[in-house]
């Protein structure tokens, strides 16, 4: 029986462009990742009883013990191993440098569809979604919520996001810690052109406060490894600015420097217990999900 | 492949500027987006900048353009026989030269493999015609697309015995070309003799031809001689043979002799001679016995050794008995005529086969046998001469013999009239002597000459004699008149002008000697077939007749030598005609024209083809055919020549073509251009 490569299975991000909708984009990556796994993930539903507690204002009513309340007259909620409850909250980089792309797919749509199909996952397993959306400043937030329209909401926000200005990373972090009371996985999508320091600063409250953090640097290939047949002026999106650059300094210096780049976040998230993941646009998604709930599941991520 | 204009390449200097264009163009370097700066530093490229040039196939195309459009100020012309860019379909004619002149050696065998040539290069799908020019324009073969015919038509065709001149070959060419609906391309292949050349170039003109190619054979160096050969009697039982070597005046003619032969069998052999205080080289055999009355023999004269046309070193001669004419010189006082006897002893003994006797027969004596009589009637000096000279001349005449009658000064018994000084005005072209081609014309009456015409009383026949003027001056006066006295009676014509050459040129001019030759045949002659002619000529046979080739083969059928037909008499020699009159020879010869091989000179053929190629299209233009390396003999070297025609043909003007590239050209630099263009501002 000839065995058929997972990869067989995964989706170009320029089919799911085409999709137009982002729920379906979702569903889509959701599939390819749930055939593409050889056991159940920890965001895998469970129906294993756990424990029951008190109910409080903002649970779900569906998920309340009738029959200990007929009893009782209080009202406890039935929790099952595996069911976290916890809270994603995807954090997207929409500047100008996110509008890139050397192919059909810029790195914020990139962004898009990964955030989107992690908020099915998420939604499939009942965990709180919430979106920000920052370039120099946080520009649009979902604040977390469970509620049954919850996902069609962030996909909505998602979907009129528009990129824009410079990225202030750190700017946006001191604006989203007031929102980030509630404990639960923190994902961050952008390039990270921003100064590692300051960020490592701006990151210190949420460490304390004990969420779950998560980089992923969305990259274009171009962006990585660029080519070029002559002395060409570099435009940056961002600034503007035009440096003339030769085929040789691209191939060469540059590479290092960007590689050096990815391993400052890198070394970033170690030092910030966060995860790490780099995600090039001609990745399918789906691959890369698997390739981070991979990474997850050898870490242990998710279970302290 | 040729340019017209070559100077304007010089214009390919202008391909530096977009090759410095794109140089420059290099400094300012494309912009491209990109996401971060951060990571980029200002590289020193100037090194690469000067090694390498930007949009090297945008400037391929411009340097492209450029050179077609240097190409097309140009006019890049290229020369071909067959379908040019193999597109619109001709109409071919090849035209062969089968005159005599193509016998010589080499030049057939190198005519017909210029043809197969020609035939190989023009494509299977266009029209061929295969014209043989033998005089006139004869078509080999009847299917214009069975190239097999055209094949077979050439292999079975042979070089003849005519003569041929260009000017007529191009007016049925012209006429051949008119209503051929295709461009024509007509071929001409031949030896190009010089004699064939007609005096006006215009002649030469066809303008129903849309191209013309002459593929030159001859050789400009062959050299021929040929042979004439006449009849000299001696006597009543004995004749001499001369023969006369012609060709060209530096041929050196050592060891040529001249051969006497007679029915294949060698009768003398005599070295050709100088003549003295001359050129010319004559040879003369001794003398032989005239043949049996009614019979005819027939000798050939061949010179040795042979050269390059053979077939004009042999001359064949007839020899009847019948041939000799005697003409009476006669009058009533020939002392106050001697100046007019001796003109005319002079004149009728330029031909051999006259003789010629002077009697006064002042006594009216009987004429007796001659053929022809010339009488000189004066005023008479003393008693009756007159009227007995009158009975012996009329009865002479009743009896068949022929007058040619001169009037001196007038006599009583004829009219007065008096010729002035005039130039001849009128002609009888339609009289048998051709008077018209005589050159009658150019005589000129010097003074008045107070003359007599014959009255009803002078010479008269007693019947109903009729007069017809030949010859009158401008102002009408009759100088010749022709007196008819029914078809028994001999001929008779009256000159009215003294032949003293006082009164008037005649004696003295070159009408006089033709017109007495014409006057003898007229009377003696005038029933006979002519004794020489040319290849190519046709003979109108009366009925009974029948005609023998030179091989003795009889040439007409059965119902057509009783009633008589044309015959063509296509090859040299002896035909004998068998009537109830007798056996009657014509010796046909070939034309001297064609014995010449000179060949026409390049500039000539040059301006014929200039000529063609003004008078048609200016796109078809034609060019000539170099004179072929073929020597007598060498066939191997005419073939190659005939080879070599491939290399020649018309020229067809490119320029269209290339203005057509450039526009092309033009194109697909402005799409490149413009996709670049969109390029630079999608990434703007």
């Amino acid at each position: 029986m000839a065995v058929t490569p997972a990869t067989s299975r995964l989706i170009d991000p320029a089919v799911l462009a085409r999709f137009g909708s982002l729920e379906l984009v979702a569903r889509a990556v959701v599939d390819g990742v749930l055939n593409g796994m050889h056991r159940s993930p920890d965001f895998g539903f469970s129906q294993e009883f756990e424990e029951y507690r008190a109910y409080n204002e903002g649970d779900d009513p569906r998920h309340v013990d009738w029959n200990v309340y007929a009893r009782t007259d209080r009202a406890f909620i039935k929790r099952f191993s595996g069911d976290t409850n916890t809270t994603l909250t995807v954090v997207i980089d929409s500047s100008a440098s996110m509008n890139f792309a050397s192919g059909g797919l810029t790195k914020f749509d990139y962004a898009r569809y990964l955030a989107a199909a992690l908020f099915w996952l998420a939604r499939k397993q009942r965990d709180a979604l919430a979106l920000v959306v920052f370039n120099d400043a946080v520009t649009d937030v979902f604040p977390p919520s469970t509620r049954p329209d919850a996902f069609q909401r962030v996909l909505a926000l998602l979907q009129r996001a528009e990129c824009g200005a410079k990225t202030d990373m750190p700017a946006a972090i001191k604006q989203l810690v007031p929102h980030s009371q509630r404990r639960g996985i923190l994902l961050f999508l952008s390039d990270f052109y921003t100064d590692h320091a300051t960020l490592e600063t701006a990151l210190a409250p949420l460490v304390a406060h004990g969420q779950e953090i998560a980089f992923v640097q969305v990259v274009d290939p171009e962006e990585r490894a660029p080519v070029l047949q002559e002395v060409t002026a570099l435009r940056g999106l961002e600034s503007g600015r035009q440096i003339e650059v030769s085929p040789e300094y691209v191939s060469g210096e540059y590479r290092e420097r960007f590689a050096a780049h990815g391993q400052a976040i890198s070394e970033l998230a170690v030092k910030t217990g966060a995860d790490y993941v780099q995600a090039v646009t001609s990745e399918p998604v789906d691959q890369l999900i698997l390739k981070y709930l991979d990474y997850r599941r050898r870490s242990g991520a998710g279970r302290r | 492949m040729s340019l017209l204009s070559p100077l304007f390449l010089l214009g390919a200097g202008l391909l530096i500027v977009p090759w410095v264009l794109h140089l420059l163009r290099q400094r300012n370097a494309p912009v491209q987006d990109f996401p971060s700066t951060r990571f980029l530093e200002h590289s020193d490229a100037a090194s690469s900048k000067s090694k390498k040039l930007s949009y090297k196939k945008l400037l391929l195309l411009r340097l492209l353009l450029l050179l077609a459009l240097c190409f097309v100020f140009a006019q890049p012309v290229i020369r071909t026989v067959s379908d040019w860019m193999g597109s619109a379909r001709q109409h071919h004619i090849i035209v062969l030269d089968q005159t005599f002149s193509m016998q010589a050696s080499g030049r057939w065998q190198a005519a017909t493999d210029a043809v197969e040539s020609l035939l190989s290069a023009i494509p299977d799908a266009h029209p061929v015609q295969l014209f043989g020019w033998t005089g006139a324009l004869v078509p080999l073969h009847d299917s214009l697309q069975d190239r097999s015919a055209v094949q077979q038509a050439l292999a079975s065709a042979q070089a003849g015995y005519t003569q041929g001149d260009f000017g007529t070959l191009m007016r049925r060419l012209n006429i051949a070309s008119a209503d051929i609906s295709l461009p024509v391309n007509a071929y001409l292949v031949s030896d190009m003799q010089a004699s064939a050349m007609p005096p006006r170039l215009n002649d030469l003109l066809a303008p129903s031809i849309a191209a013309l190619q002459l593929i030159a054979v001859g050789n400009s160096d062959a050299e021929n001689r040929w042979v004439n050969a006449r009849v000299r009697s001696l006597s009543n039982d004995s004749f001499a043979i001369a023969a006369t070597l012609v060709g060209p005046p530096e041929t050196d003619s050592t060891g040529t002799s001249a051969t006497l032969l007679l029915d294949g069998r060698t009768v003398q052999t005599v070295p050709f001679t100088v003549q003295p205080g001359t050129t010319t080289q004559s040879a003369e055999f001794d003398p032989l016995v005239w043949p049996v009355a009614g019979d005819i023999d027939v000798y050939d004269v061949a010179i040795e050794p042979q050269d390059a046309l053979p077939a004009d070193d042999v001359r064949s001669v007839a020899v009847g008995a019948d041939e000799q004419v005697r003409v009476l010189l006669t009058g009533s006082d020939l002392d106050a005529n001697s100046r007019s006897l001796r003109f005319l002893q002079t004149a009728l003994l330029t031909d051999d086969r006259n003789t010629v006797e002077r009697d006064e027969r002042l006594t009216g004596q009987p004429i007796g046998d001659f053929d022809v009589s010339v009488v000189h009637i004066d005023q008479p000096t003393s008693g009756d001469v007159l009227p007995a000279l009158s009975q012996a001349v009329n009865s002479y005449r009743l009896a068949g013999g022929h007058v040619l009658a001169v009037i001196g000064r007038a006599g009583d018994y004829l009219v007065d009239v008096t010729v002035p000084a005039a130039r001849i005005g009128t002609v009888d072209s339609t009289h048998p002597m051709r008077l018209d081609a005589n050159g009658w014309r150019s005589v000129t009456v010097y003074r008045d000459v107070p003359v007599a015409l014959p009255s009803s009383t002078s010479l008269a026949t007693g019947g109903a004699d009729q007069f017809r003027v030949l010859v009158a001056t401008e102002a009408g006066s009759p100088v010749l008149i022709e007196q008819s006295a029914g078809q028994a009676a001999g001929k008779l014509l009256w000159l009215t002008l003294p032949l003293d050459g006082d009164a008037s040129d005649l004696p003295l001019s070159p009408a006089f000697v033709p017109w007495l030759h014409s006057v003898v045949d007229y009377m003696v002659r005038y029933d006979q077939y002519p004794q020489r002619s040319t290849v190519g000529d046709t003979l109108q046979l009366r009925g009974n007749t029948q005609i023998f080739d030179p091989e003795g083969q009889a040439m007409l059928g059965v119902s057509a030598s009783a009633n008589g037909s044309t015959v063509s008499l296509s090859r040299p020699g002896v035909y004998q005609i068998q009537d109830r009159s007798g056996l009657q020879a014509v010796t046909v010869l070939t034309s001297a024209a064609e014995s010449n091989l000179t060949v026409a000179s390049p500039t000539l053929l040059t301006n014929w083809t200039e000529g063609i190629q003004a008078s048609t299209d200016p796109n078809a233009v034609s060019t000539v055919a170099g004179q072929s390396g073929a020597t007598g003999g060498q066939s191997s070297s005419a073939a190659t020549d005939a080879s070599a025609t491939e290399a020649r043909g018309t020229l067809v003007n490119l320029s269209r073509w290339v203005l057509l590239l450039c526009a092309l050209l033009a194109i697909l630099e402005i799409c490149y251009a413009n996709s670049l263009l969109w390029v630079r501002r999608s990434a703007s």
